[in-house]
């Protein structure tokens, strides 16, 4: 079995788990509106990270860019007073990002070896003393789930104990102004599956989740288990969802081989606030008969944090699954989407046992993870 | 017993030696072409029409010749099956659009993003031409390493098979920067019954060193 045994969330919300999670208990939102011409030309909303917070947290961090500071920040509250050997020869790095240092780049310095992400996860990995070459996925929005499913099937195949899982990505010019020009920013705080939307908020974090293969009888009461996890490609459009959210159905459908809708407490969406995006998954798990399970998007606590998404979002799921809570959309006020699904908008406490992180990306892909409480 | 896992057939590409290579052949070659123009070249010479094809950059364009040579030549197409994985490996991830991206946006008084290459600026994009073009709904992702590296491509190759969801995988090394554009792509499979050459590191890499060393 495969068990989370340590997470860290560096976001405009905290810098640990812990305070993320109260401040989404607490109904706050890291949006806000932003206006720095050095980021954008216009005023955008956003949820930004002040790398000086992480001053007292990483050592040398003038040696470190801002993305490798909070990226090292979020292992660093992962592994908080566990006493885990992240040096360990059976401990595998897994760096996962959509662009990684591209802060860095200028239209003089492409041969700049720290703008490759294989050169960021290999600085983070040494700050641990970890000699094992880091693996490095960089698979769209999606990019944090595919990393976790790697790191299970590196475990699963037993070449490693245990794999360090980091998500990270900036709010930067370059990222603000791609989303700009396909006129997908809401000019507002996003509001997921609502009629209202208007589009997405983008945010920057870094998240880390260490999974580690564990016998069945060590297992304790609430631990949390990656059971499953699985990607699709819709094969419809390089820009655009399917319309019949073929990818998410199917990777859904995927997940019931190991459980049934019945047992699910809810499935944390991407819900990114676009309307494509939402009418998609509403389609999506419609089809794939999850009208009854409460569904939620955190995009209005933190934007949509791109290649970080994956990982923090699962580590919130993971934590309300812990404590028994369905936690709400913020931002939801009415249904605006055509598939019949239950949109959480409240916070709830459920007895149920499992929950999926589901979430999808240009280049068409999706992916699905299933979680469960022990 | 179970039968090992073969590479069926494999394509390769150096757009900057204006070079075609499939299963160890030279197919196709020109001289003097600048990348951009060789690949056109090669698209259509070798390939059937696909318009999408003049939207791509360079990286996707270099991405689905492969694919289409590969799957073409092999008679292994299968169009709409969900058990072929799309796995790309390359170093620079999507920096010719990166730059390009870069250029709109440097100069506040000569502004103009473009989503169209904005679209591009994501290293996985061209698993997803890919995918469209076959109606491929399997999993599809994009790992970054330093290089060539055939331990690595190994890995990735053992990494997917250990999800029973994968019979099948088109794995690639692609690389394009400034004026390089060099590729390879292998259809490996587990399938019973199929015909090629056990997959093991000692044999990605003796390919890759074949047509690195033959000028």
């Amino acid at each position: 079995m495969i068990k989370i045994i340590g997470d860290g969330i560096i976001s405009s919300l905290g810098i640990s788990t812990e305070e993320n999670f109260q401040h989404i208990l607490d109904g706050k939102s890291g949006l806000r509106l932003i206006d720095d011409e050095s980021s954008s030309l216009d005023p955008y909303y956003s949820s930004l990270v002040e790398k000086d917070n992480l001053s007292s947290i990483v050592e040398n961090i003038d040696k470190y860019t801002k993305l490798e500071a909070m990226s090292i920040a979020s292992i660093l509250n992962a592994v908080e007073d566990k006493g885990i050997d992240l040096g360990s020869k059976d401990t595998i790095f897994i760096f996962s990002s959509t662009k990684g240092n591209i802060d860095l780049l200028n239209n003089n310095n492409s041969k700049d070896l720290r703008i490759r992400l294989w050169k960021t996860a290999e600085i983070i990995s040494k700050y641990f003393h970890n000699e094992n070459e880091p693996m490095v996925v960089s698979n769209a929005c999606i990019s944090g789930v595919s990393a976790q499913i790697l790191a299970s099937r590196l475990l699963k195949s037993r070449k490693y104990k245990r794999a360090v899982v980091v998500g990270a990505d900036l709010v930067s010019k370059f990222t603000v102004s791609g989303f700009q020009s396909f006129h997908s920013l809401a000019d507002k705080e996003c509001q997921p599956f609502d009629k209202n939307r208007v589009g997405l908020n983008i945010g920057e974090a870094a998240a880390c989740i260490i999974l580690q293969y564990e016998d069945e009888k060590s297992l304790n009461n609430d631990d949390i288990i990656f059971l499953d996890g699985i990607m699709k490609n819709d094969a419809n459009h390089i820009s655009g969802p399917s319309r019949t959210g073929e990818g998410s159905y199917r990777c859904l459908n995927h997940l019931l081989k190991n459980t049934n809708t019945e047992k699910i407490a809810f499935i944390n969406a991407h819900g990114t606030a676009t309307n494509y995006n939402d009418e998609m998954e509403s389609i999506a798990l419609e089809r794939a008969g999850f009208s009854d399970v409460p569904v939620n998007s955190m995009k209005a606590y933190f934007g949509h944090t791109l290649g970080a998404a994956g990982v923090l979002e699962s580590i919130i799921s993971a934590r309300a699954l812990k404590e028994g809570l369905i936690l709400p959309t913020k931002g939801y006020v009415e249904k605006g989407v055509s598939g019949n699904i239950r949109i959480s908008d409240r916070l709830l406490k459920t007895n149920k046992n499992f929950a999926i992180k589901l979430i999808s990306g240009f280049g068409g892909c999706n992916a699905a993870l299933l979680f469960k409480k022990i | 017993m179970k039968q090992e896992s073969k590479i069926i057939s494999y394509t390769y590409i150096d757009a900057e030696r204006n070079i075609v290579v499939i299963n160890g052949e030279k197919v196709f070659e020109t001289e003097n072409l600048d990348i951009k123009d060789f690949l056109t070249k090669v698209y259509k010479t070798l390939c059937d029409s696909y318009p999408k094809f003049y939207k791509m950059d360079i990286h996707c364009k270099l991405g689905y010749l492969l694919s289409e040579l590969l799957l073409e030549s092999s008679g292994n197409r299968q169009k709409g099956i969900e058990d072929r994985a799309i796995a790309v490996v390359n170093s620079s991830s999507s920096l010719c659009s990166d730059i390009k991206h870069q250029a709109s946006i440097e100069d506040n008084g000569n502004y103009f993003p473009s989503p169209a290459n904005f679209v591009y600026t994501l290293s996985n994009i061209v698993t997803g031409e890919i995918a469209i073009r076959n109606k491929y709904y399997g999993e599809t992702i994009s790992y970054i390493h330093s290089s060539y590296d055939s331990k690595y491509l190994k890995e990735i190759f053992d990494l997917s098979m250990v999800d029973e969801c994968n019979n099948s995988i088109l794995l690639s090394w692609i690389e394009s920067i400034d004026t390089t554009a060099e590729g390879i792509m292998f259809l490996i499979s587990k399938e019973e019954g199929k015909e090629g050459v056990n997959v093991s590191e000692k044999e990605l890499d003796n390919i890759w060193q074949k047509l690195k060393n033959n000028k």
